[in-house]
Order: structure tokens, then sequence, then C-alpha cells
């Protein structure tokens, strides 16, 4: 069991190490530990174990396979399938993970502490590799390279990248035209569909059209004929009157008083309209007027 | 610290407290916006019920506090912040449309199934405005957000631009609402315009009587025809039919009462003043918030344009001259009801006193309703 667990160890070694993903021109919004926008290099532990990567030499020249040690340090610890991000600056490399290479060259090499044996390379035309594209593998240490306008560092290169709905509109549909269309159609589509249910369902409920068969003679010979007499719809004016009168007539029953029989005696109490006494000429009476209203009568009347 | 010190102190930190120390410029003239609102509502009763609690909500929005009182409608934790997470989480809407689904009757469009197609002609509206709004530089989720106040119906716009564009409600909410108070003056020259004399004159047969049955249905039958094909619009195409269905079963008319009316009111009173209150002069007053004012006027004018254009197209394939539509009600396909119904029933008695397009317009109106709903939907799920 020993042996066993000590050859898993082994055969998961250092040299598991593999370059993932390079970008040869890199303007984005990465930047280095020293501040500087730079070219980088992603590796990537292919092993189940984590490996520390110090003391191992990365180089840019064949000729010189010793052309940069990493220093050992910590920081070159990469876990299980994990991933390390190295900077590569010719201007400045006061750094751990700023090594002082170039792209320019065209070759990246990864080399074993022995300073001989190349444990993983890559040979590309960096004249070829535009702005804003970056070469990595289709699959995490073990793909092939492929050039691509999305850069993953730190990231698994199998990572799918989402656009929003926003970014795949102004890309694919700038103007808005196409999803205008689109909308617009269903919406027509779907009141359409409400129009024609509820159209069908009224030809449902529509009385059956009364078919009359008479026969015509026209020159001697019958001819046959069928009318077709749908029933007339009936318009809001007599819908209207019809109201009315069951209105009315549902009024006039209001006007039925309630009878009562009765025992009681019907007693009849004193009305002025009953009155005989409103009705006779009341006796004429003197009437006792102040002596200026006679004397101003008589003169008037002379 | 001497006695003297420690009130001149706190006078100082009371002074800075005070509204007047952080008031702006752009909040004086919102303030003042408000006002305008709060006026026209009341004197020339322009939409009173939308109006009255939106300009008081500019006014209380736009008096300046410091932060960290928790008394901006911005600021976690405040009051008004608690009533505006019903705006931006898009809870308001869909109740408004229960609501108006227990109030509507939708006799006039049932009567006439045709006129369901002007509901959607003049959706045209919604997509000329997005298709401008992407010419003049918005995002294509602020477009599709923009181009909603096309359908002129103000809780479809706030629910589409609370999902799309919140940073755009309150320009999006206040377009919406004042342009569908000025339905009577944008419109008619467009109906006029694209209208003969004698279309003008046309006399559409009177609705027919419909049955409680068929009123049972629509809702029913409504809801599945509709979100099964645009499932995004259930918030509100679903409260819409449960509304009416309450309103039509019968059965239920005390929900129905309570919908249309009590709760009804109080999400109104909570939206305008939310949505008001929103628009504090620093996130209202800019570029982006004139741009959408200039487009949702356009909007509304593709709108009638679609809806006028869509009656003419359909008068084309029908043959029998009495079941011709007479044009005017075109612009009735915007859903602001029942103002556009209203401008239908104003031009049309100008032509012909004798001849009331009212009933006839409120057909379209209401399918416009259903229409800038079936639109949202279909916009929420191309663009969120």
């Amino acid at each position: 069991m020993l042996l066993l667990l000590a050859m898993t160890n082994f055969s998961q070694n250092i040299s598991d190490i593999r370059i993932n993903e390079i970008s040869p021109n890199y303007d984005g919004d990465l930047t280095n530990p020293l501040g500087n926008k730079s070219p980088w290099i992603e590796l990537y532990n292919t092993s189940l174990v984590s490996l520390n990567i110090g003391t191992m030499y990365l180089t840019d020249d064949r000729e010189n396979l010793k052309k940069y040690q990493l220093p050992k340090s910590d920081v070159f610890n990469i876990s299980p399938n994990g991933f390390l991000v190295l900077y590569l600056d010719t201007t400045e490399h006061c750094h751990p993970l700023v090594a002082p290479l170039s792209t320019k060259t065209g070759y990246l090499a990864l080399v074993l502490s022995n300073g001989r044996t190349i444990i993983d390379s890559l040979v590309f035309d960096p004249s070829a590799i535009e702005h804003e594209t970056f070469l990595k593998r289709k699959i995490d240490g073990t793909g092939e390279w492929t050039l691509t306008k999305i850069s993953t560092p730190l990231l698994s290169n199998d990572i799918k990248v989402y656009e929003t709905p926003d970014e795949i509109v102004k890309k694919l549909d700038p103007y808005g035209i196409g999803i205008s269309i689109i909308c617009f159609s269903i919406v027509i589509i779907i009141l359409i569909i409400l129009y024609l249910a509820f159209y069908y369902i009224m030809q449902i409920k529509k009385p059956i059209a009364k078919i009359k068969k008479i026969e015509i003679k026209k020159e001697g010979e019958t001819v046959k004929t069928e009318i077709i007499q749908a029933e007339e719809e009936i318009s809001s004016e007599v819908v209207a009157a019809i109201g009315t009168a069951l209105h009315l007539y549902l009024l006039s029953i209001h006007d039925y008083e309630s009878t009562v029989i009765t025992i009681k005696k019907i007693q009849k109490p004193y009305s002025p309209w009953s009155s005989k006494l409103y009705n006779l000429t009341p006796t004429p009476q003197r009437i006792h007027l102040p002596k200026k209203f006679i004397y101003e009568k008589n003169r008037s009347n002379n | 610290m001497d006695f003297l010190g420690f009130v001149t102190q706190n006078l100082e930190k009371f002074l800075n407290y005070t509204a007047f120390a952080n008031m702006s410029w752009g909040n004086v003239i919102m303030i003042l916006v408000g006002l305008f609102f709060i006026a026209l509502a009341i004197t020339k009763q322009y939409e009173p019920y939308l109006l009255i609690p939106i300009g008081f909500g500019i006014i209380l929005g736009n008096i300046p506090s410091v932060p960290g009182l928790q008394i901006g409608i911005y600021e976690e934790g405040s009051v008004l912040n608690y009533l505006y997470f019903g705006v931006i989480k898009g809870i308001y809407p869909p109740l408004i449309f229960l609501g108006i689904g227990a109030m509507t009757d939708f006799s006039a469009l049932l009567s006439n199934p045709k006129l369901f197609i002007i509901g959607a002609a003049a959706q045209l509206g919604i997509f000329g405005a997005l298709i401008l709004a992407l010419l003049f530089g918005y995002t294509p989720t602020e477009a599709g957000a923009i181009g909603i106040i096309g359908g002129a119906d103000g809780p479809t716009a706030i629910f589409l631009s609370s999902r799309l564009a919140p940073h755009l409600i309150g320009a999006i909410a206040i377009s919406a609402y004042s342009y569908m108070a000025l339905v009577p003056v944008l419109q008619p020259p467009i109906m006029r315009a694209m209208t003969t004399k004698k279309e003008r004159t046309i006399r559409m047969k009177p609705p027919r009587a419909i049955s409680k049955k068929e009123k049972v249905l629509f809702p029913i039958l409504g809801i599945l025809l509709t979100t099964l094909i645009v499932p995004s619009g259930l918030p509100l195409l679903g409260m819409l039919f449960f509304g009416n269905l309450l309103r039509e079963s019968g059965v239920t008319r005390r929900l129905a009462e309570t919908a249309s009316g009590p709760m009804l009111d109080i999400v109104t009173i909570l939206i305008g003043l939310t949505v008001g209150a929103s628009t504090q002069a620093s996130t209202f007053l800019t570029v982006k918030s004139l741009g959408i004012f200039a487009l949702g006027a356009l909007s509304f004018m593709i709108a009638t344009f679609g809806g006028v254009l869509g009656v003419k197209i359909m008068n084309l394939f029908i043959k029998k001259p009495e079941n011709k539509i007479n044009p005017l009600i075109g612009n009735a396909g915007v859903s602001a009801v029942p103002d556009a119904a209203r401008v239908s029933e104003m031009i049309g008695l100008e032509y012909d006193p004798s001849n009331h397009l009212l009933m006839h317009a409120m057909g379209p109106n209401v399918a416009g309703v259903i229409g800038s709903a079936v639109a949202a939907g279909l916009l929420l799920s191309f663009l969120a």
C-alpha cells in the first residue's frame, strides 16, 4: 500500500505543470504587481497534489534554457488543478511574479530545476497575434492551442463566458429592428388568436339560421331556391325601449296598495275637504271702517 | 469648551442639517415641477389621482437631507425606501392590474372581437420608440424600458423599467403619466391628418349584448392564450385576468369590490408617491431624462399612427359597408383608458354630432391594455 502511495506521489510531480494560456500583446484591465500592463502567461497544475514551481526556469530563448530562475517562494505554490499567472516585463522585475522575459521572441519554455529538461514549451508568431487576442489551450493543460478574443486568467479555459442580453443585442441587432419586428409580430399574432377565439365563440352562440325552401316557377321550369333567414339582431334602440317598458311595468306594480281585511270600526276623521261649512256662502257682515276711510271713499264717488 | 461654544457648535450642526444648507438648484427646480403637477391636478383636473401623489412625491424626494439619517428614498432603512421596494421589485404594477381587471368591463371588446387587432396595431409606438432610443445611443435595456412608454400604460411602464433600467424609472413613469394626461392634445392632429371626412363619419353597428358565459370565459381563455405564448407577461396579464374573473364570476363580489376599490386606491397612493419621490434632482435632471421625454412624446404619436393605420388596413378587408370600422377609434388602441376613447368620441362628434364612438373605442382601448402587457412581457424575455 505504501509503495502504491509512493508511486502515486511520484507520478504526480513537478513535471505536471503546463503552460495554459498566454497574452502576447496584453492591453486589458489586468495589471502586474508593479502596476504595469504587461504580457502574462498562465500555468496550470494538472496533478491532484499541490506543487511549488520555485527554482524552475522560465525562458524565451531556445539557446538559453536557464534564462530566468524562479525564486524560492510560497507564491509559486499551485493548488491541485489550480492556476498561477506570471507576468513578463523586461523593464521592471523586482517582484517574484514578474519575469524579465519577452513574448517578442515567439518562444516560451518551462524548464525543470536541472536546467536541461523542458517540461512544456510553446512556439508562436507574435506578429500574427493582434491586440486583445489570446493563445490558450482548448482543454486545461492538455488541449490544442487556439486563438481567442476572451481571456480567462486564473480561470479554466473551458469556462463559458456568457454575454448579457445588452451585449448580444448591441452586437447582433444594434438598431433593434430585428427584435422589434419579432416582438411586434408576436403581439399581433397573440391578439389575432384572441380575436379568432372570441369570434368563433360568438358564432356558436348565434341563433341557428332558419332555412326556408321556396319554389319559383320561371318560364315553365321550377327552380328551387333556399332563402336563409337569419334572426335579425335586435338593435340597441329596441333593447332600450323594451328595457324602459319593463321598468315602467315594474314601477306600476308598485302602485298597488296592500289591502287588509279588518273588523275595526271605520273612522272618518274630520277633513276640511268634506266639511259643509266651506261649501256654504258666508253671511254678509257689517264692517266698521274708520272715519277717514269713509270720507275718502265718498269723495271719490262724487 | 464653554457653554457658549457648546451652543454655537450645536446651532451650527443644526444649520448644516437643515434642507436649506443642502439644497441645490436642481432640487428647487424639481420642487417647482412637483408644485406644477399639483396645481395642474387641482385646477385643470388632469389625472388628479396620479398627479397629486406624484407631485407631492417629487416635493418629498427633493427636500435634501443629510445622508445617514435614514430619510431619503435611496437610503437603506428609510420608510420611503421600504415603500419604494414595491416599485423596484415590480410589486405594485401587478396589484394595479388586478384592480384594473376587477373594474373593467370587456363587453365592448367581446361584442366586436375584431377590435383586438387595433389594440395590437397601436403597439407600434413601443417598437418605434425602441428603435429611436437605440439610434440616440441608449443601451438596449434602456431602449426597451423607454419604448414601453408608447404602450401608454403607467403600471406597465413602471414594471418593465424596474426590471430593465431601474435608474430611469422616475423619468419613464413621469413621462408615461404626463403623456397619458396629454392624450387629448397629442392624438387629434394625427387622427385628422390620417383620415378623410368620409371615414370620420362611418357609423358602426351598435355593440351586441354579451352573455355572462362569454364574460366568464374571457379571463380564462385570455390567460391561457396569452401567457402560454408569453409566460414573462404573467405578473401583469395574470393579475389583469384574475381581477376580471373576480368581477365576472358573479360569486366574488366582495373580492372584486376590494380589488377595484380600497386596494387599488392604496397601491395608487404608494406607487404615485414613491415614483414621485424617486425623482431626486441628482438622478432625474440629466440629459437622458430629457431624451426620455422627447422619445415618450414620439412614441405616443407613433402609437396613434399605428392604431389608425391598423383600422384603415382592416377596412380594406371588410367587404360589408355596415361592418366597416371608423378609423377615429384607432387612436384608442393605446391603453390610456379611458382618455384615448374619450378623444375618439370627441373627434367623432365634431364631424357627426349623432355618431357616438365612445363604446366602440372602449374595445381597442382595453385591447391595448392586453397588447401593451404582452409587449412588456416580450421585451422582458428578450432583454432581461
